[in-house]
Formats: structure tokens, sequence, C-alpha cells
């Protein structure tokens, strides 16, 4: 006799929460920016079984507590943490079935895809003050995994060497959260009421200013942040359409961004 | 290896040249959210605390004094130390 019973759920449990252990389905749940990261490509071709994505999953799930909390402190004003959490199991799912050992351990890829997909949640379904602040953080985070040009790629021997170097990497994140801070794509909605009118209507100075500056970037440089900050376009699309690799998209992005801060201080 | 926690002033002194040209761009509690978010940077991004640590300025003696070491053991058992500014004597 065939058992016709439905294949049992492995349910976790991590503290008071009961984690169901169902894949969700392939296709990512969360649009965006989830497979984004310089350390992932598109959804896996990894062959492993349900087992071995159990067990990555396991030892992912503490993880996800800790980005979801973090991100509310950095974004402030989520009210429910567990959303976040939600969206990290789903993205920790994913991210075990596409995992490549070959590449890097587990828990600082899973880290990756996990904060992605948090962030790309609150970017596009929370209110326009955690949004901007969010689209913020996407920004610093894309720069600080992009490969790095210049002086960093030498190798660096003195104290003024290193100094440099620091203030340099400094001014291009402190770029990166401008740019995602000016860029909102919703900076002419209405006021919301948690919102400060002088915030918003600083935000919308600091967009003409960005504009001003972006308008001084060499072309491409210009469109890959035209398009992805204000047009809300995907990085892997915009990889696509210029014929480039996501990695290489990602250092362009950097050097655009990083170009943005020198011409902001001048302006 | 752990990186040595830097000196929170010169730390911040960093971030807040980072993000001098967006005053005035941003509003205060914006621009104190940047703040605050380079600074976790500083703290829990490994590559760039390794190099805060190493760009951070030494401490250095500037004080005109010479240090000659302590005076050999049977010159303090003699009572004696070794003047200000001279060599050890010879063996005696």
């Amino acid at each position: 006799m065939t058992d016709s019973r439905e294949p049992e759920l492995h349910p976790f449990t991590e503290g008071d929460t009961i984690v169901d252990l169902t894949p969700p389905p392939l296709v990512s749940v969360v649009d965006g920016e989830q497979a984004m990261s310089g350390l992932e490509e598109e959804p896996t071709t990894i062959s492993r079984t349900e087992e071995e994505v159990a067990s990555l999953v396991q030892e992912g799930l503490p993880l996800v507590k800790q980005v979801a909390r973090k991100l509310a402190q950095q974004v402030g004003g989520l009210s429910d943490v567990d959303e976040l959490v939600s969206v990290g199991q789903t993205a920790l799912f994913e991210a075990a079935r596409a995992y490549d050992p070959t590449l890097s351990p587990f828990p600082p890829y899973a880290t990756n895809r996990i904060r992605w997909a948090m962030v790309d949640s609150v970017r596009h379904t929370h209110g326009r003050a955690s949004s901007a602040r969010a689209s913020a953080l996407g920004a610093l985070q894309r720069v600080a995994e992009a490969p790095l040009d210049g002086p960093a790629d030498e190798p660096l021997t003195s104290e003024t060497s290193y100094r440099t170097e620091l203030k340099r990497r400094l001014a291009t994140d402190a770029a990166a959260l401008f740019v995602g801070l000016a860029s909102s794509p919703r900076a002419e909605e209405p006021v919301e009421p948690e919102e400060s009118a002088e915030i918003v209507l600083m935000r919308r100075r600091a967009g003409a200013a960005l504009r001003e500056a972006m308008a001084k970037l060499p072309e491409r440089h210009r469109e890959i942040v035209e398009r992805h900050y204000f047009g809300g376009e995907r990085f892997d699309h915009i990889a696509t359409s210029l014929g480039v690799s996501k990695s290489w998209l990602s250092r362009l992005h950097a050097q655009a961004i990083e170009e943005l801060g020198e011409r902001l201080r001048d302006h | 290896m752990d990186i040595p926690p830097g000196d929170e002033a010169w730390l911040a002194s960093q971030v807040d040249e980072a993000i001098a040209p967006y005053v005035g761009k941003l509003a205060a509690p914006d621009l104190a959210w940047m703040r605050a978010q380079l600074l976790d940077r500083l703290r829990t991004d490994r590559s760039l605390a390794l190099l805060a640590h190493r760009a951070q300025p030494r401490a250095v003696d500037e004080s005109t004094e010479l240090y000659y070491g302590r005076s050999a053991p049977e010159d303090l058992a003699a009572g004696e130390g070794s003047p200000p500014g001279s060599r050890r004597p010879p063996n005696r």
C-alpha cells in the first residue's frame, strides 16, 4: 500500500517560534534586490536535497532575527520586526538553495541575502520615511560590496596612506547614504504624519542638488544612478541592458557614487 | 585577529569630516542618522575597522627627556644611579 499522506513538514523551533521549513516557491516573493548582491547570481542551479537545504536553513535561522533587529533599529519607525523576520526566512530558504560552498562560508553569504531581502522589502512596502532610509542603506551596502578601485588596489604602506584611504572610503559611504536619502522616487508625496516637514523639504532640495551633480557625471555613470535610484530599476536589469556583468556594474556604480561625492563636496 | 577599539574622538572626527559636505543639504535628523550609520560601519565592518585602526595617529612621546634605561643592579646596590645623560659605566 502506498502512503498517500502529505510529505511531512519539518518544523524547527527558534525561541518560542515554530519555523515551518516547507520550501517556498522558487520564484522570489520579494521583488528586486535580494538576488542582486555581489555574492550571488540568479536563483539556484546548485543541486541540493531537501535535507541539506533544511540543515543550512537551521544553521541560518539565528541570523534572520539578528539581521531583522539590526535593520529595524537602523531604519527606525518599524513596529513589526516579525514582518522582516518573515521576509528574511524566505530569503534564507533561497540562500540555502543557491549557496555554493566553494565561494564562501554559508553564514556571511546568507546574512547578505537576508539583509538585501529585508532592505528591499522596507523600500517597497513601508512609508516614505523608512523607505528612504532603507534605500540609503541599500546604496551603502552596494558600495561596500563593490570591488575596490584605485589606491586600495595598491599596497598601503604608511599611516598617511591608510588615512587617505579611510577618508576616501568614508566619503564614498557618506555619498551613498546621501544618494539613497535624496533620490526617493516618492519625494513629491504629501508629508506623512510621522515625518517632519523640514526633513521632507530638505530632502527635496537634496534631490535637486543631487540631480545637478549627476548632470556632470560621465554618461554611463549618470545613467546607472538615474535608472536605479530615480527610476527604481533593478540592478540586474540595468546590467543586462548595458551588456555588463553585475559585478562590473557594481564597480561602475561605486565609481559613480564616489564621483558624486566629489561633486557634491564642491557644490 | 581582533581589531583593538579605536580612539572614539578621532573616529568621530573622521565621520564628521565625511558628512560635512551634506550639512545644509539635509535636515539635522538625517545628518545625525548618517553619522550614526558611518560610526556603526567603522565598528562593525572588519576591513573598515582595520583600516581605521591603521590610520589612527600613534601616540608619540614628544618630551625632550632622554631615557637611558634603569641603572645597573650593582649601581643600585651601591646606592648609585646612572647620572642623567651618562652611559652605563664600564665593568669594574
